[in-house]
C-alpha cells in the first residue's frame, strides 16, 4: 500500500517578486518525500485559499517579504476558516519584524521561519506537525 | 577621432591559455620541481580544485606563461581610451569624486519628501528614489491588490499631485535623480518631468536616471505588466523622447544587478545584460533613431559580489566587450555610443541578517572591486539601505550576537552600498556630438508633447 505523501502549498502572495526563498522552500520540501504545489507570483488571499481547497492541501507555506504580513495572513486565517480549513497547517517564512509574531501566531499561523532556518528545520517541524497514521 | 579609431582594428587579445597549450618558461617549471613539489608533498592543497565564486577554476599560479604575445600597449589599452577596459575616464577619482547618494523611499510622498531633504541637507546632490510596491506594479495605493503594501519598501505615488509632493521645495534643476521604476517608467519619468517643468527647469539641463529595464524583470525581477513586445515600444518610447527633449537623461539603466540576486553566475550576469543592452540598441534603431544619439543616453548596472578579481575583470570585460559591439556590430561612430557607462550595488543575498558585521566587511570588499582598480565611468557611492526599514535608518545598538536584532533592521543599517556612472551631464563632453544633429528643437511641454502625440497617433 502506498504512503500517504504530505502535500504542501507554496504560496507567494502580495505584489512582491522575489521568489527565490519560496523556490528554495517548495524544492526542499519535495526533496523531503512532500507533494508540493508552488502558486507562482502575486496570488490574493483568495487566490491562496481556494488553491488550498482544490489541492486538499495539509500544510500553506507563505513566503513574504515586502512588510504586507499582518494584512495578508489574518485575511487568508480568515478566508481558510470560512473554508472549514481550519485543520491545515500555515506557516510563513521572510522577513518578519519579530515583534509582529506574536499577533501572527494570535491568528493561527503555525509558525514563522526567519532569514537563516535551515529547511532540515521546515521539514522536521511539518513532519512533526502533520502526522499521516 | 583617428587615434581611437586606431584602437578598434587591435588583434584580438588572447584568449585563456587552456593547462595543454601553457608553455611554463624554465625557471617555472624548475619551481613547480624543486619548490612546489615537495611543498605539496609534505602538505597538499586543502581541496582537489580552487574556483571563484561562480564556479570559474583558479590556477594555482598565473605567470606570463598565461598571456603569451601579450601587449598592455595593445591588449589592455589606458584609461579613457578605447577599449576602455580600464575605465572609461582617463584619471577617475583623482578628478572628480563620485556623487554620494542614499537610496530613499518609504511611506508617503510627504514622509519621503522630509527625508530627501534631510539627505541634500547632509551635502548629497543627487537623489535615488524607492517606489513600493504598488507604484512598482503600476497600481493606485487604493487599489484591492496594493493592501497591506502601500508605503512599505519604498514610496507610494498615485498621482501627478503626489510626486508634487515628494519633490517639494527640491530643485530638479539643480538635483539629479535617480528613480529605480520599471513597468510604469514611462508614467512616472512624465510626472517627473511634469513637476520639473512646473518648476521651471529646462528639460534639456536636467539629469537623472530611469531604470526602465523592462527586459531583466522577464528575466529576473518580475515586476512586469505588459507582454515584452508593447512593453519594448514603452522604453523605446522614452528613448525617442529623451534624445528629443532631454539629453542629459539616462533614459535606461540596463540591469545585471537583479539577475545575479536571482542565482547567477558574474558571466551569466554579463551575458545577459549585455545582450538586453544589445537588444534596446537594436529596437532604438528600428525605430528609426540614430544609434550615435540615443546610446550614450544608455547606461548600465552591474553587482558586486564577493570575488574581488572576478568582479574586476567582469567590469573590465563589460566595457571591452560593449566597446567592440558598438563599433563592429552597429557601425557607432560616437566615443560616446562606445563608453559603456555603469552603476553598481553591492551584493544584497551575499549579506546575512545573522552576522551584521561580517556584512560590512563584504560590502567594504565587493564596494572596492569596482572602486578601486582603475575602475570605471565615474562612480557614485551611497551607503545604501537594502530596504529601507524607517525613513531615516540609523545603526543598531545592539550587540551584533543577539539574536533579537530584527532582519529588517540589521537590513536597513547595514544596508550595500551603491555606487553609480555620472551621467555624461556631469562630465564635460567629449565631443560635440549630442548637437551635432544640428537644431534643437524647441523644448517642449508635457502638455504640447502630448498633444503631438495624439496628433501622431490619431493621424496614423
Amino acid at each position: 500500500m502506498l504512503e500517504k505523501k504530505i502535500r504542501v502549498l507554496i504560496a507567494k502572495p502580495g505584489l512582491d517578486g522575489h521568489d527565490r526563498g519560496a523556490k528554495i522552500i517548495a524544492r526542499a520540501l519535495r526533496d523531503a518525500g512532500m507533494e508540493v504545489v508552488y502558486t507562482g507570483l502575486r496570488q490574493t488571499p483568495e487566490m491562496i485559499a481556494s488553491a488550498a481547497v482544490q489541492e486538499d492541501v495539509d500544510v500553506i507555506g507563505l513566503s513574504i517579504l515586502s512588510g504586507a504580513h499582518n494584512t495578508i495572513c489574518p485575511q487568508l486565517m480568515k478566508l481558510l476558516h470560512d473554508k472549514g480549513m481550519s485543520d491545515v497547517t500555515v506557516l510563513v517564512g521572510g522577513i518578519i519584524p519579530e515583534a509582529d509574531i506574536p499577533a501572527l501566531k494570535q491568528s493561527g499561523i503555525a509558525e514563522i521561519f526567519l532569514p537563516g532556518t535551515s529547511t532540515q528545520d521546515i521539514v522536521d517541524f511539518i513532519h512533526k506537525r502533520v502526522a499521516h497514521p | 577621432m583617428s587615434e581611437q579609431s586606431k584602437g578598434t582594428t587591435q588583434a584580438p587579445a588572447p584568449a585563456e591559455i587552456s593547462p595543454v597549450d601553457r608553455a611554463p618558461s624554465a625557471k617555472e617549471q624548475a619551481w613547480k620541481k624543486n619548490t612546489l613539489r615537495p611543498a605539496l608533498e609534505k602538505s597538499p592543497e586543502r581541496q582537489p580544485e580552487f574556483t571563484t565564486i561562480s564556479g570559474h577554476p583558479i590556477r594555482r599560479l598565473y605567470s606570463r606563461a598565461d598571456l603569451p604575445n601579450w601587449d598592455p600597449d595593445r591588449d589592455l589599452g589606458f584609461p579613457g581610451e578605447p577599449p576602455y577596459t580600464r575605465g572609461i575616464h582617463s584619471a577617475m577619482h583623482r578628478s572628480r569624486l563620485w556623487t554620494m547618494r542614499q537610496f530613499a523611499g518609504f511611506g508617503t510622498a510627504e514622509d519621503t519628501n522630509q527625508r530627501f531633504r534631510y539627505l541634500l541637507a547632509q551635502g548629497q546632490t543627487g537623489l535615488s528614489t524607492a517606489f513600493d510596491l504598488p507604484t512598482l506594479m503600476g497600481y493606485d495605493s487604493d487599489h484591492a491588490l496594493s493592501e497591506g503594501e502601500v508605503g512599505k519598501c519604498g514610496v507610494a505615488i498615485s498621482s501627478l499631485a503626489d510626486m508634487e509632493v515628494l519633490f517639494d521645495k527640491i530643485p530638479l534643476a539643480n538635483v539629479t535623480t535617480s528613480m529605480t521604476i520599471n513597468s510604469p517608467a514611462a508614467v512616472i519619468w512624465a510626472m517627473y518631468l511634469a513637476v520639473a517643468e512646473k518648476q521651471g527647469a529646462d528639460w534639456r539641463k536636467i539629469s537623472g536616471t530611469l531604470q526602465n529595464d523592462i527586459l531583466k524583470e522577464y528575466i529576473a525581477q518580475k515586476e512586469y505588466i505588459y507582454p515584452p513586445e508593447p512593453s519594448m515600444r514603452l522604453v523605446i518610447d522614452t528613448f525617442e523622447f529623451g534624445v528629443k527633449n532631454t539629453p542629459k537623461f539616462n533614459t535606461i539603466s540596463i540591469s545585471g544587478y537583479h539577475i545575479r540576486e536571482a542565482g547567477s553566475t558574474a558571466i551569466q550576469e554579463l551575458a545577459f545584460t549585455l545582450r538586453d543592452g544589445l537588444e534596446y540598441v537594436e529596437w532604438g534603431m528600428r525605430r528609426g533613431l540614430d544609434v550615435d544619439q540615443f546610446v550614450p543616453q544608455l547606461s548600465f548596472f552591474f553587482n558586486a559580489h564577493n570575488d574581488f578579481f572576478e568582479e574586476i575583470a567582469k567590469y573590465r570585460a563589460a566595457r571591452r566587450i560593449w566597446h567592440k559591439t558598438m563599433i563592429a556590430r552597429y557601425k557607432s561612430k560616437n566615443p560616446r555610443s562606445w563608453a559603456l557607462r555603469f552603476h553598481t550595488q553591492t551584493a544584497g543575498c551575499s549579506l546575512t541578517a545573522q552576522q551584521p558585521y561580517n556584512n560590512v566587511v563584504r560590502t567594504a570588499i565587493q564596494a572596492l572591486a569596482r572602486s578601486s582598480p582603475r575602475p570605471s565611468p565615474c562612480a557614485r557611492s551611497k551607503l545604501l539601505p537594502t530596504k529601507p526599514a524607517s525613513p531615516i535608518p540609523s545603526i543598531p545598538s545592539a550587540d551584533p550576537t543577539s539574536s533579537k536584532l530584527s532582519p529588517t533592521k540589521s537590513n536597513a543599517a547595514l544596508g550595500n552600498i551603491s555606487i553609480e556612472s555620472t551621467p555624461w551631464a556631469a562630465w564635460s563632453p567629449p565631443s560635440s556630438a549630442a548637437t551635432r544633429s544640428g537644431k534643437s528643437p524647441k523644448p517642449l511641454t508635457v502638455t504640447r508633447w502630448l498633444s503631438t502625440k495624439k496628433k501622431k497617433s490619431s493621424s496614423a
